[in-house]
């Protein structure tokens, strides 16, 4: 087996596209479950608003770059807003039925012939980044990489993606930053009470609904970037990307970081598609150097396989370490008594 | 001294269910609530005096709770009205920019389709010419409107223009007019011809009109928690709600009212708002010293043990400067030496000018601390007096008897039988008490002095 190979992909997946859009879409969500404890179960649904509000905008109306990223976040604003209004006065579960219903029409209404001008039906939109890398300073043809003194790695990018994954790490940082300062402040402050006890906060004079929407629309938003940075990154916005599983893979990264923790959707992201890379990169070389048996698996189900291992990872850390990578066990003790 | 001036106040009231106080906080008539065929709250009227300790006692499922969630806005009464502070605080509607606002929409309902009509005669047939014409018209009626009902005064009862219950469809209608004008407009400003040129006017009709209903159910409806609390309502809770992620000296901050860094625009810089979280935090700790939880001050509110959870949901209701303090059973599963302190507490409290209702079960309790017994049994108020009196009273006693058989009737009974000098007592404690502590007490002293 090549473990440098094997290795080098996993390295390779923690910075990649993947993990920097997961990354992004974990903050967000980290805003609305970690923070405020609102179970968004369609942060999917504001990534496909943010994908979609760009490529529609330079596609369809032709608009610049700059205003096509602001109608990006627009439609998040809006997306949460429709979600939010009348469902953030009920109890926490009607938000999760709604997010999660209403990703799907999304997706849906995105893939449709009837509006196959507008979204391109099941085609997507193709071909709207072209301005995006044409502020690349790097060049197209030639790959990028960070080399690490004394180690013998050979990761790296060819300049669109370097661009790409530049741009996409600068956002996450100043993500980190924003989410540090809002959250350490008393605007957090009735995020994180709310998130314990909702009537406590109206009791004390506070109006929790209306932070609920706050809430709602900036992590939305940060969801809408994430959604941005993956359709300029893949050059194309292609509905069906934007299924429901994209929702719960960004959970799952999100728990094994450890919620409500600033910096952990970004290492559950990170860790995430390691794990991923890292099982794929081994069970492909089993089955071609035949360690694994052929009728065990085979080359075309190494892709699922790897999930069901993945998942298998999340149920011994669910119940070895509930409170994620980097939550504090003692904290999640403290119960209501 | 503080409690005698103030029981004497309401000496010689009669002592019977919904009697006028001197200067009552809280006003209510009329409040029912219903729980399927229960009638969980039937209060015809009931006055809180200013300035004292009111006790609210009743058997189990009396009320008590639900009638503390109707007048805190965590629950809404069937029928009812609150004043509060001399403000009618039962529906949003009565408040002035409610009457404001509900005005306007009527204004700008009439003058939009009005202008329709009028313009559409005086444009010779060019409706959008009247159009815009009626929406021009209206916003100057809505200006003017606006400036003749801010200066004319608010009568107690209005008619339900003015007084807002009719927001619902006037908002409605004026949000239909408003998105059938703008989109119009939208239409002919920007060429839009084929499919989208009806569809665009029908989708902003439509829309305006949900926005404009949803804006006057609003307007329509019923005060909420945080509304109430920002008017001087704070309230505790039976089943305590610490929160238990945050630490301590968090959870005293988040009580604080008109912090700047509430807003994200404000709290992401944060030199803005850190003078006033000092501040905010100086406070705060001078409350829990008060209530012996400075040691605890940096630890999570999970850490604490329930009665010091009770002791913390009580400080940190202070936090937001209440007028009015609502505890509902403050002593319930705390142990007896915290709750002689929480007494001590609760008359601080009443000594610093606040009001304070609380709901109790402990006859003793009651009668050593509060000026006034409310007793509540299957959601009406069966009695109220000052706490010799109820002890004494035969309904009182058969409500306990009728319902609880072995908590507190005995007790309730015994005490009050065999507590008559006791009570007499309790005054003279009370004046040692402030007495002692001098810097919160002289004020009173001094005036009840001037007045004897
Ligand atoms: N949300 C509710 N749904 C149905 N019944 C309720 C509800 N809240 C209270 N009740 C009923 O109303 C009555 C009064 O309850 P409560 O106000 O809690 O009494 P208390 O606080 O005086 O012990 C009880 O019979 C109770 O079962
Ligand atoms: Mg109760």
């Amino acid at each position: 087996m090549d473990w440098g190979s094997i290795f080098e992909g996993a390295i390779r997946a923690a910075f990649d596209l993947d993990a920097v859009v997961f990354a992004i879409a974990a903050i967000g969500l980290n805003i609305h479950f970690g923070y405020t404890g609102l179970l968004n179960f369609g942060q999917v649904g504001f990534m496909a608003a943010g994908a979609y509000g760009v490529g529609i905008a330079t596609t369809y109306f032709g608009w610049n770059p700059w205003v096509a990223l602001v109608v990006g976040i627009l439609a998040a604003v809006v997306l949460a807003l429709i979600l939010g209004l009348p469902t953030l006065r009920l109890r926490a579960d009607y938000l999760a039925i709604v997010t999660i219903a209403t990703s799907e029409i999304l997706r849906l209404s995105f893939r449709s012939v009837s509006l196959r001008e507008f979204s391109g039906g099941s085609n997507g939109i193709n071909g709207f980044a072209n301005a995006f890398y044409a502020w690349s300073p790097f060049d197209p043809q030639v790959q990028y990489g960070i080399r690490i003194p004394g180690i013998d790695l050979s990761i790296k990018f060819f300049g669109n993606r370097a661009w790409i994954l530049l741009i996409g790490w600068i956002v996450v940082v100043a993500l980190l930053i924003f989410v540090r300062l809002a959250v350490s402040s008393p605007w957090g402050r009735v995020l994180k009470a709310i998130r314990e006890d909702e009537d406590a906060v109206r009791a004390l004079g506070k109006n929790a609904y209306w932070f609920k929407v706050q809430s709602l629309i900036v992590g939305g938003v940060i969801g809408a970037i994430g959604g941005m940075v993956l359709s300029i990154g893949t050059q194309t916005v292609q509905p069906d990307v934007y299924s429901t599983s994209l929702t719960f893979f960004v959970w799952t990264a999100l728990i094994l970081g450890g919620v409500g923790r600033t910096w952990s959707p970004v290492i559950g992201a990170m860790i995430f598609w390691v794990l991923l890379s890292f099982t794929e990169g081994v069970l492909r070389q089993g089955v071609e150097n035949n360690y694994l048996p052929d009728w065990l698996i085979d080359g075309v189900q190494v892709g699922q396989v790897r999930f069901i291992m993945v998942g298998l990872g999340l149920c011994a850390l669910l119940i070895f370490r509930p409170q994620g990578i980097f939550g504090d066990r003692n904290e999640m003790a403290l119960e209501d008594r | 001294m503080m409690s005698d001036r103030a029981t004497a106040s309401l000496d010689g009231l009669a002592e019977q269910p919904g009697v006028p106080k001197p200067d009552p906080i809280l006003t209510v008539s009329n409040v029912s609530r219903s729980f399927g065929g229960l009638k969980a709250v039937d209060v015809e009227h009931l006055e809180i005096q200013r300035g004292m300790i009111t006790a609210l006692i009743g058997p189990n499922g009396a009320g008590k709770t639900t009638f503390f969630n109707l007048m805190t806005g965590f629950d809404q009464a069937d029928t009812g009205e609150r004043v509060f502070n001399g403000e009618r605080l039962s529906r949003r509607a009565g408040s002035a920019p409610a009457r404001r606002a509900v005005a306007s929409a009527g204004v700008v309902t009439v003058a939009l389709l009005g202008g329709l009509v009028v313009g559409g005669a005086v444009g010779q047939g060019n409706v959008r010419l009247g159009q815009i014409l009626g929406f021009v018209v209206g916003l100057t009626l809505l200006f003017f409107g606006n400036r003749m009902l801010l200066t004319s005064p608010p009568g107690p009862r209005s008619n339900a223009f003015l007084d807002g219950r009719a927001a619902r469809p006037l908002y409605g209608i004026a949000g239909l007019a408003t998105g059938l004008v703008v989109s119009e407009i939208a239409v002919w400003a920007t060429h839009l011809d084929g499919r989208w040129s009806t569809l665009l006017p029908f989708f902003g009709t439509v829309s305006s009109g949900i926005l404009g209903f949803a804006l006057g159910s609003y307007v329509q409806g019923p005060y909420s928690p945080h509304e109430l609390a920002q008017h001087g309502m704070v309230r505790t809770f039976q089943l305590t709600k610490s929160l238990t992620k945050l630490p301590v000296i968090q959870n005293m901050a988040l009580g604080a009212k008109g912090q700047v860094g509430e807003r994200l625009s404000r709290g992401l810089i944060h030199p803005l708002w850190t003078d006033q979280e000092a501040s905010i935090e100086e406070r705060a700790d001078e409350l829990l010293k008060r209530f012996k939880l400075d040691h605890m001050r940096n630890e999570f509110a999970g850490t604490l043990s329930g009665g010091q959870r009770k002791l913390l949901e009580m400080a940190r209701a202070l936090m937001t400067d209440p007028t009015l303090v609502m505890l509902d059973e403050p002593m319930a599963g705390v142990n007896p030496a915290l709750t002689q302190s929480l007494l001590e507490h609760i008359q601080g409290l009443r000594d610093d000018g606040l009001t304070v209702v609380f709901v109790e079960h402990d006859m003793d309790v009651v009668s050593e601390i509060s000026d006034w017994v409310v007793v509540m049994a299957e959601g009406r108020i069966i009695a109220e007096g000052p706490p010799v009196a109820i002890g004494r009273n035969q309904q009182v006693i058969d409500a306990y008897l009728g319902s609880d058989h072995e908590s507190n009737l005995v007790r309730t009974v015994d005490g009050t039988g065999t507590r008559d000098a006791p009570t007499r007592e309790a005054p003279t404690g009370d004046v040692t008490t402030s007495d002692d502590t001098t810097g919160k007490g002289s004020d009173g002293a001094s005036n009840s002095d001037g007045g004897v």
